[in-house]
């Protein structure tokens, strides 16, 4: 697995290289299966770090411009996603729910940050 | 405590809430034990910050530079007007308060486009004010300084002193 971003990224961060090599995989093989986003919280399960070990490792990725951070708006009451959106400021224009019908107050939705691939090397056709 | 936590949280906007998402993975990353991620979630922490005081700004950037730029004008013309009007002496006090206002309102507009940090704000008020004190001579304190105390002081008598009278 390579792409001159990707090693870029990596002769950057030295010392977190082979974190960062098994993370591309891991998102390789989270895309490769059908997702379209990385959860922190899933990738630091795989990955055996914290949740916040996980985020910065995305957040460096998405710094050499492989990934993007994006944030899914969820319906409280059915789960399903209502938006996916790259700037925080549009969650707040709230969509409104069909699955509901209606428009959830604030305590009724729920937002995910995630990590949209944003390289040739971490989508499917790689 | 957590009953008001959870209270908070419920009342927060879904963009408010993504960003306290993105503080607390990046706290939780500050306490890793690779060095390397712990300086790396500072740096995009800082980074966090920075970008979210600009976006959380009262007021837009450009009406900050314009209020900036006719600040600065104004101060140029008054400092001028100052020291061709009046005694050098005078000018220049009056130059250097004109220029403390001036620094001041800057601050004050970049403070609330959210370029300026609250702290670096009250650091810039406090060398100000430290400024400023040194604008006023302190010539105009001495007289007050000099004068002689003599309520509530007992004085004895020497040879050298005057004799009183009855």
């Amino acid at each position: 697995m390579s792409s001159p971003k990707f090693e870029r990224v990596k002769r950057s961060n030295p010392r977190i290289a082979e974190l960062l090599e098994r993370l591309g995989t891991y998102i390789q093989n989270q895309i490769q299966s059908g997702q379209t986003y990385v959860v922190p919280k899933l990738a630091a399960a795989a990955l055996g770090l914290n949740d916040g070990e996980a985020f910065v490792l995305l957040e460096i990725l998405a710094a050499g411009g492989l990934l993007q951070r994006i944030y899914n708006l969820y319906c409280g009451n059915t789960g399903i996603v209502l938006a996916t959106v790259d700037d925080p400021e549009q969650l707040d224009e709230i969509p409104h729910c069909d699955d509901c019908d209606e428009d959830h107050r604030l305590s009724g939705l729920k937002v995910e940050v995630a990590f949209a691939p944003n390289d040739a090397l971490f989508t499917k056709a790689a | 405590m957590a009953t008001g936590r959870k209270k908070r949280k419920d009342a927060l906007r879904p963009s408010e809430e993504a960003h306290r998402q993105v503080v607390d993975l990046l706290e939780l990353g500050e306490r890793s034990s690779n060095p390397d991620i712990r300086a790396a979630a500072i740096e995009i922490a800082k980074n966090t910050s920075v970008n979210q005081r600009v976006q959380s700004a009262r007021v837009r950037p450009a009406t900050i530079m314009v209020a900036s730029t006719l600040v600065l004008l104004g101060a140029i013309a008054a400092c001028w007007y100052a020291l061709v009007h009046y005694p050098v002496a005078l000018g220049r006090s009056i130059s250097g308060i004109i220029i403390l206002v001036a620094v001041l309102l800057i601050a004050l507009y970049a403070l609330l486009s959210g370029h300026l940090s609250q702290d670096n704000f009250m650091k810039l008020c406090i060398a100000a004010w430290e400024w400023g004190k040194g604008l006023f001579p302190s010539s105009s304190r001495t007289p007050v300084e000099r004068l002689p105390v003599t309520a509530g002081t007992e004085h004895s008598p020497t040879g050298d002193d005057p004799p009183s009278r009855p």
